[in-house]
């Protein structure tokens, strides 16, 4: 991606950064060579970031589900402490075991201290929604049941069929423990 | 951490469901070892901490305090606050009355990710609660 520049559309109320990029020279050489003209620029859209909002006066996100990539989580979360910056090492780590099994994966939620405002938290949460799919003998599903150890985070999975058991959940990760609301993080796999 | 008796017992109310939720998996996926081993270890661990979270209230309200509490990180200043008040039996509203300021300054000031703390407010309270506040600086030995 050699050229690149940022489209910013501002909605009432929501900022959804849209980064466009060209495709590289080489492409579009070869496109300036078809006979279809000079202007057949081939656009991709090769990320999207999404608005993770603001944390309200208690220091969590705004109540509800908040979809973000793993660059924005980084961006967001990832920076401050030292202890956040290795966190996010921990959370990277085991996304890129989840992509390896994006088909069987419905959801992947980061919740408890890391996406609030706390400076130095523990470790990371996140929730896994399971399809039947998954399976459970591969290396990856190993690896992430000792998530703690190797990732410092805890990591709850969820089989997709058990909607009240994972709805519970997300209910548990999204309050704190006085009532008050907590937004979760759904990271884009 | 566990600061007061409300949030004790929605910490125990969490922790019944995630051992029903634990039971409930190991009753359904019981056949299948691996499926209902990755199912139920985030739940485990969950359980555990929880669990600790518990004791650790349960033990700061029974166990003496020692003769001194170290603050070495700002961090640990809410943490300390919370065991001294704990210590004494005292609610945050109880504190807030006694040197005259809102429950939910209290609350702010017990905060784990609160660092706003001043001095003066820090005396105040720890006066209240019968103890001193000291500060110690100790210089590091210059290197040559």
């Amino acid at each position: 991606m050699e050229q690149s520049h940022e489209q910013t559309c501002h909605c009432e109320g929501a900022f959804l950064p849209l980064v466009i990029a060209r495709s590289d020279r080489r492409e579009r050489r070869s496109n300036l060579k078809t006979k279809q003209g000079a202007l057949d620029f081939t656009y991709q859209i090769w990320y999207i970031n999404y608005m993770i909002p603001r944390f309200d006066k208690n220091g969590y996100l705004p109540r509800g589900i908040h979809k973000a990539t793993l660059y924005a989580v980084g961006k967001r979360f990832g920076i401050g402490s030292q202890q956040r910056k290795e966190i996010f090492k921990g959370v990277i780590s085991v996304t890129r075991l989840l992509r390896k099994h994006k088909p069987n994966i419905k959801r992947f939620l980061l919740n408890g201290s890391y996406v609030t405002f706390k400076e130095v938290p523990e470790d990371f949460d996140c929730i896994v929604i399971l399809r039947e799919s998954f399976d459970f003998k591969s290396p990856e599903a190993k690896k992430l049941q000792h998530s703690k150890k190797l990732f410092n985070g805890h990591v709850l999975f969820v089989m997709e069929k058990d909607a009240s058991e994972s709805e519970q959940l997300i209910d548990f990760f999204g309050h704190d423990r006085d009532g008050k609301a907590k937004g979760i993080v759904e990271v884009k796999l | 951490m566990i600061k007061n008796k409300r949030q004790l017992k929605y910490t125990q109310r969490r922790l019944h469901k995630l051992e029903k939720g634990l039971e409930e998996i190991r009753k359904k996926y019981a056949t299948d070892k691996k499926k209902a081993n990755l199912l139920s270890q985030g739940y485990k661990e969950h359980i555990a901490q929880l669990k600790s979270e518990i004791a650790e209230f349960e033990s700061m309200k029974k166990k003496p305090l020692p003769k001194m509490l170290w603050i070495h990180d700002l961090n640990e200043v809410s943490h300390q606050l919370v065991r001294l008040r704990i210590a004494r039996k005292l609610t945050q509203a109880q504190l807030a009355a006694r040197i005259e300021c809102k429950q939910s300054d209290i609350s702010r000031l017990e905060r784990e990710d609160y660092s706003g703390h001043t001095l003066g407010q820090l005396k105040k309270i720890v006066t209240n609660l019968n103890a001193e506040l000291g500060i110690v600086l100790i210089p590091k030995t210059p290197r040559h």
